[in-house]
């Protein structure tokens, strides 16, 4: 395979290279530079933190009971929230892929907004509307709901800051869709509710997929808004992020740890959802 | 070369020398949380009398900041709410030289909706009383918690004190000042913190009750030269003898310290 791809490389700068001259050979080398020094950018980082030599910490860390709790509750509270964004975050993706409306152009610029939120301004303002004395949280709290402190917190974080993924790739697929396919199913007597589960969702749900997997790995790195909005306790709205950063602050070794382990939860559950998403592309879901 | 690319970098390089030419000197002072007001006054003060000086302040946790120092950060100062970290810099070799800066001491701090349901401290064992409290490796957790002990010796609440207190607490901030705003902004009810933290512009939101002197802690605040480059840096020393001399310590005063003890 390495021949074939030198012998094509060659081939192809050499044809190129016979009509503008040396400079666009230049060119080629140049840009493989900038890639390999792109990855080893992003890759060096993660390797340097997974071949660090704490392996004594790993395994004291992850039988620690703050390392169990903090696992549980993310993992929990994540899949939680992706749940809540897929539902919520679809619907509003088809209707703003289907229907025109005044304002739309508001929605969308809201919907952007939290990815440019710095997370902690997002803490702020869902403590000024649901914290105790907040807005619509005073109403919670004279009747005995706590929000904050809770959980509930947490997920309502994860929730708003990963939102704005999940529509952004749901649209683009709605989009994507001719609308004849829907009016074809529907003057076929189809219902609306068996064209979206039969026609729409098998053809898109790769793109659906996708930002269900980037919405739920931005829940699960959510640290910003937690701890502002929910707190840091641990069993209750110690995430694994907050949890890294308590130990951050007391020792190293374990916040690496932590951090190892945080990321090997994260690769296998993306690697697991990729590979049913091969499997299900390649049995062909569309009926 | 062509004339654009040198136009390129000679800006380049201009302008990040130029970064360097505005002040000739640089003191690099990481404190904890709870000295921010009177340590940035005591950096404008300093700075007015020698005005080549620029003097960058970090504040955090003195747990964070240790980290920090011993992961390499470029600090001259600092500046601790506990000897303890102090010392475990000094143990790996990373303080030059140090003394104690000035002591503070510990009171309830409660939020004003709260505060007809605590008024004194046997009320934070109450049931659904709200408490916040730093992490547990800030050096204000470890004042409160040898607070609690000492109520329990006492007999608070026959001796249950602490862990009622432990029941009630509902999170663990990073450093005094975000325990500080949460109970102001009311999401607590109360935190056994610092007398200093409630700032002037916190007064109006956090009412204060005072400890018995028999339970009370005394923090004694630590302050050194960081390392190689914080002893060959003479500003550095001119602004740890400024912090320690009747000036600097007017500002802890004024914020609600103790002067650090006389021997």
């Amino acid at each position: 395979m390495c021949a074939q791809a030198t012998a094509s490389w060659q081939a192809g700068s050499a044809t190129v290279q016979s009509r503008r001259g040396l400079g666009v050979r230049v060119w080629f080398r140049w840009t493989h530079l900038v890639s390999l020094s792109t990855v080893l950018f992003l890759g060096l980082p993660i390797l340097c933190l997974v071949l660090c030599p704490t392996q004594h910490h790993l395994l004291q860390a992850i039988g620690d009971q703050v390392t169990k709790e903090a696992l549980v509750l993310s993992v929990f509270t994540s899949t939680i929230s992706t749940l809540i964004v897929v539902f919520f975050g679809g619907v509003l993706a088809y209707v703003l892929a289907r229907h025109a409306f005044p304002g739309r152009v508001l929605v969308d610029t809201l919907i952007d907004l939290p990815i440019v939120m710095p997370p902690m301004v997002t803490g702020l303002a869902l403590l000024m509307l649901l914290g105790r004395h907040g807005v619509v949280g005073s109403w919670f709290s004279e009747h005995g709901i706590a929000i904050t402190f809770t959980s509930i917190a947490v997920i309502i974080a994860q929730v708003f800051v990963a939102l704005p993924f999940f529509v952004r790739a749901a649209r683009a697929g709605f989009e994507s869709i001719n609308p004849r396919l829907e009016q074809a199913s529907l003057l076929l007597g189809a219902s609306p509710r068996q064209t979206f589960f039969r026609v729409i969702v098998p053809t898109v749900w790769p793109p659906l997929l996708a930002g269900a997997i980037l919405a739920w790995a931005r829940c699960l790195g959510e640290f910003g808004a937690t701890l502002v909005f929910a707190g840091n306790f641990q069993g209750m709205t110690q995430t694994m992020p907050l949890a890294i950063f308590s130990a951050l602050q007391d020792n190293i070794d374990v916040a690496i740890a932590l951090s190892i382990l945080l990321l090997a939860t994260s690769f296998v559950l993306v690697a697991f959802l990729k590979i049913v998403s091969k499997k299900c592309g390649a049995v062909g879901v569309a009926p | 070369m062509r004339a654009g690319n040198i136009l390129t970098i000679a800006v380049a390089v201009i302008s990040l020398s130029a970064t360097r030419l505005c002040y000739a000197e640089a003191v690099v002072v990481s404190a904890a949380s709870s000295l921010k007001e009177p340590i940035t006054k005591i950096a404008k003060a300093f700075e007015q009398e020698n005005p080549s000086v620029k003097v960058s302040l970090n504040f955090s946790s003195s747990a964070q900041l240790a980290t920090q120092i011993e992961q390499g950060a470029p600090v001259d100062v600092f500046a601790s709410a506990d000897t303890q970290n102090v010392e475990r810099l000094a143990v790996l070799g990373l303080v030059r030289k140090g003394a104690v800066l000035a002591r503070n001491r510990m009171a309830v701090l409660v939020s004003n909706q709260a505060s007809s349901r605590v008024r004194k401290l046997e009320d934070l064992g109450e049931q659904g009383i709200r408490i916040i409290l730093p992490s547990r490796n800030v050096p204000a957790a470890q004042y409160a918690e040898q607070v609690l002990e000492r109520a329990d010796a006492m007999g608070l609440a026959a001796g249950q004190f602490s862990a009622r207190v432990r029941a009630n607490t509902v999170s663990r901030e990073p450093d005094v000042r975000m325990v500080a705003m949460k109970v102001a902004l009311g999401e607590g009810d109360a935190s056994i913190s610092y007398v200093t933290d409630v700032t002037p512009d916190l007064k109006p939101k956090i009412k204060e009750i005072a400890l018995p002197d028999s339970m009370n802690v005394t923090a004694n605040y630590a302050i050194a030269i960081v390392g190689k480059k914080g002893a060959e840096n003479a500003f550095a020393q001119k602004f740890f003898d400024y912090a320690l001399s009747v000036a600097g310590q007017k500002f802890l005063a004024q914020a609600g310290f103790l002067p650090a003890a006389t021997k």
